[in-house]
């Protein structure tokens, strides 16, 4: 028994510097057969040391004996963290935690939790995901968060992720600008103008919903920016039913009127709780690498993500219908997103999201495009929605 | 590009709709007014209606209406071989539950049952005819309908339009009537099979589309004495700001159901039988209707346990899914329902106080038994709870919160405990109580929503005696 345990932390060791070492090497794809390797080693070690994934796993009678390819991995849903705790640790080991926001079952919050090993690739995913996607240049810039400082709210792994940003790629002048009284729109706006007269492109980062109500407040007092070349977004978190819905074309070619940014910096970031990498959208690296290829997702080397089919969770549906337009590029129909990501190290490998998308596979390499989420209200007709009944998200709409 | 002609008795443009995603979608050519083609059905169809229907006695419409929902009774009819054939496409149900709505829509308006109705909501079929006499009125009484009556149909459950029209009809007004964008087929086939049985009656009838909320369109179309409305809370709540005060306003809203089942009817003998009725309430209209239930609420203490009549009702769910498909879902349904089902399969496995029952493969019914009694709504699609309560009286207050969408209260009670139910449910603000198994499948002579549906379409005129005096 004693050997056993012994040789699981040797090789979850072993396997830590591995992924460890992926996440360090720039750029590329990492081949299918060492992902493959990878991917199972871990869900070996996984499986073994994580109790909750474990009866996960037994409940649909898969295990590292009968599983072969990484694609027949057991993905845990996410709401299995807001019933237990998914983790390859025992809790007095956690040394940080974060809590789900916006889910549909509003009653229990879904929690991660992270051990040390686990803060090591965790933070190292998320700086890395951003030098690949948001500073392809390196550029060191002031970082405008429109989001509590991980102080004020340290479970929400949003402010955690834009706080290593700003240790790496943030000018001193970074700042958060949401605390308990909101967002200090004064300082917000003070900003923006600075750095239009500096001619210091700034980063600024905020939730979906967030900017639409600043883009509406610019728009109702005809108020517009014109940042400094380089300039750049993040939005993340979709609406939420915390503002009016504005399609994805739109809200970009507002948010580059509005702030002067090319619509190539105006980022989408797909984040979640349960999982350590972040996806962005590829425009801005491909912009400063001359790709062509459509807006969306791209996995990292580190992760690979699928597309389900609602009605059965066993049925992949593979990017193979070619994209109108895009020559070469393929996608598949959609389904709900599942994740495979090396970096959830001391958590679980594989996660079922509730996120409604397609596969998208290109010369350049594969990805996804997220449509939305489900919300278990989806009610039409006579019957009641469920917001509509709670008075939630009421007369948001336009 | 669907080939189909949509009868209309007036002259309209047409609108493409398509149905379906991907490789299944169908385009409708969708009859649509313009402001100039409604404001002229509306003029021809009021003219219509003082030639060929004012003064036709009530006898006559019944009989037309009569034959005209015997054809859709019928098998062999071929408007309704041809509703069963596009209306899945259109609503999103199955062929079989398009039969069998068909079967009890158009069932609910035969002669005897629009004689009921009439006789319940108004006292006598004759007062649309003539000045009679009524007990206790010194004088005669007579019940006149407006010249014309704009009637906004919904989507959700196909075959819906006949209410209206009927309503409509019966108290002898002109009816226009705004087909739904999720179901804009229906009405036309049956206009078709009136003017088959009653071209001149079909005349008095104009049906088409417009994008709801256009302005221009709406105050044309509102301009009308009464406006009967099927809807959502948001478009009933557009709707009704833009109802003047001249112009009475009947909305038919959401509202939600739910089941209640007593101890004394959960034995080992009445277990298949109040599973399957219970089924079939969950499953008719796939749970559309605003008189499908959300949950059930089954009393513990008797012979069998609510989580045993929980596993009872999945079997019967499955069963009924075969007989009674479920229709075609969008793909952010699917999400949805598959979103909840993931949920609680992760709450039963990691200890919470639930089970789920679902099917081996698929989405086609689940039922979820919840210790956690709170009032949930469903997502729908057949997604059914079942929640134990010690005493059906613990469900007044779990439902006091949602006492304003009160509608269909589906029981399973013994008659001496019925009536003190009855009397809690009725102030709480629920308006029909019937049999687990009867809730998806009212009569045409019951209050809808709490009101009377022709009662909602007249006016009275009175001849007073003058023999008693007063003052």
């Amino acid at each position: 028994m004693m050997t056993d345990i012994k040789s699981v932390s040797k090789s979850q060791e072993d396997l830590d510097v591995e992924i460890s070492r992926i996440l360090d090497e720039r750029g590329g794809n990492l081949e299918e057969d060492r992902f493959n390797r990878l991917a199972l080693e871990l869900f070996r070690s996984q499986f073994e040391s994580n109790n909750i994934y474990r009866r996960f796993c037994l409940e649909g009678n898969l295990t590292p004996e009968n599983v072969s390819d990484w694609r027949s991995i057991p993905a845990i849903p996410t709401a299995a963290f807001k019933h237990a705790s998914v983790s390859c640790f025992p809790s007095e080991k956690a040394v940080k935690s974060f809590t789900s926001s916006g889910t549909s079952d509003s009653e229990r919050k879904g929690t991660y939790y992270l051990d040390e090993r686990g803060v090591k690739i965790y933070d190292k995913a998320v700086i890395r995901g951003y030098e690949e996607f948001m500073v392809p240049d390196r550029k060191v810039m002031q970082i405008l968060a429109l989001s509590p400082s991980p102080e004020f709210l340290p479970n929400m792994s949003m402010a955690n992720a834009i706080q290593l940003w700003v240790n790496c790629y943030g000018r001193e002048n970074s700042t958060f600008l949401i605390g308990k009284d909101g967002l200090n729109t004064k300082a917000f706006i003070t900003a923006l103008k600075q750095a239009e007269e500096t001619g210091d492109p700034v980063s600024i980062i905020g939730a979906t919903f967030g900017f639409v109500h600043f883009l509406d407040a610019c728009a109702a007092r005809d108020m517009n920016f014109q940042l400094p070349e380089g300039s750049r977004t993040i939005d993340g978190g979709g609406y939420k039913g915390r503002s009016r819905e504005v399609p994805k074309t739109e809200f970009f070619s507002q948010l580059s009127e509005t702030l002067g940014i090319s619509k190539d910096h105006c980022i989408n970031l797909l984040g979640m709780t349960e999982r350590a990498s972040q996806f962005y959208d590829n425009v801005l690296r491909n912009a400063y690498f001359g790709i062509e290829e459509p807006r969306y997702k791209p996995d990292s080397p580190w992760t690979r993500t699928v597309v389900v089919d609602p009605e059965d969770f066993n049925r992949i549906l593979e990017p193979d219908s070619p994209m109108e337009g895009w020559p070469g590029c393929f996608k598949s129909e959609t389904g709900l997103l599942r994740h495979y990501d090396l970096a959830n190290v001391s958590t679980v490998l594989g996660v079922q999201t509730d996120d409604i998308g397609y596969s998208i596979k290109t010369a350049y390499g594969t990805g996804f495009e997220i449509l939305g989420r489900a919300n278990g209200a989806e009610a039409r007709g006579c019957s009641l929605a469920i917001e509509e009944l709670m008075g939630e998200a009421k007369n948001g709409g336009s | 590009m669907a080939a189909v002609n949509l009868y209309s008795a007036v002259s309209v443009d047409t609108t493409d709709l398509s149905f379906g995603e991907n490789e299944n979608k169908v385009t409708f050519s969708v009859p649509t007014f313009t402001p100039e083609s409604l404001q002229s059905a509306m003029t021809e169809i009021k003219t219509n209606r003082a030639r060929y229907l004012q003064d036709r006695p009530v006898s006559e419409i019944v009989e037309v209406l009569d034959r005209v929902n015997r054809k859709w009774l019928d098998p062999e009819y071929k408007l309704r071989q041809q509703a069963i054939e596009q209306l899945p496409i259109t609503s999103g149900f199955s062929e079989e539950m398009i039969a069998f709505t068909l079967n009890g829509i158009a069932g609910m308006f035969t002669e005897q049952q629009i004689y009921n109705m009439i006789i319940t909501d108004l006292g006598d079929s004759r007062v649309l005819d003539t000045y009679i006499d009524r007990e206790g009125l010194d004088g005669k009484i007579r019940a006149y309908g407006p010249d014309i009556i704009t009637n906004i149909f919904a989507g959700n459950v196909p075959a819906l339009p006949i209410i209206s029209l009927t309503r409509g009809l019966l108290v002898k007004s002109a009816n226009l009537g705004k087909v739904a964008s999720g179901e804009p087929l229906f009405a036309h086939l049956y206009l078709e099979s009136i003017a088959e049985e009653d071209p001149e009656l079909a005349k008095t009838i104009a049906l088409g589309y417009w994008v709801g909320g256009d302005e221009e369109m709406e105050r044309l179309a509102f301009d009308v004495p009464i406006v009967v409305a099927y809807g959502g809370p948001q478009a009933i709540q557009q709707i009704s700001k833009k109802v003047g005060p001249e112009t009475r306003f009947v909305p038919y809203g959401h509202k939600l159901g739910f089941g209640v089942i007593g101890k004394e009817g959960l034995t080992g003998e009445d277990l298949l039988g109040l599973s399957q009725r219970a089924a079939l309430d969950a499953s008719l209209y796939d749970q559309q209707g605003c008189l499908s239930p959300h949950i059930f609420y089954v009393e513990a203490g008797g012979e069998v346990s609510p989580e045993q009549f929980a596993e009872e009702l999945a079997k019967q769910m499955s069963k009924l899914s075969v007989d009674l498909p479920r229709g075609n879902l969008s793909i952010k349904s699917k999400a949805s329902i598959a979103s909840i089902r993931q949920n609680y399969e992760m709450k039963s496995l990691f200890g919470g106080e639930v089970k789920v029952f679902t099917p081996e493969e698929g989405l086609d019914w689940m039922v979820i038994y919840d210790e956690n009694n709170k009032f949930e709504p469903s997502c729908t699609y057949r997604v059914i709870r079942v929640k134990p309560v010690k005493s059906v009286d613990q469900v007044f207050e779990l439902m006091t919160p949602f006492s304003d969408y009160l509608q269909t209260v589906g029981v399973e009670l013994p008659d001496d405990r019925l009536d003190a139910f009855a009397q809690e449910m009725g102030k709480l603000g629920a308006t029909r109580i019937t049999p687990i198994g009867r809730m998806g499948m009212p009569l045409a002579q019951i209050p809808h929503d709490g009101h009377f549906g022709l009662s909602d379409l007249v006016r009275w005129a009175v001849i007073e005696n003058g023999s008693s005096a007063n003052f």
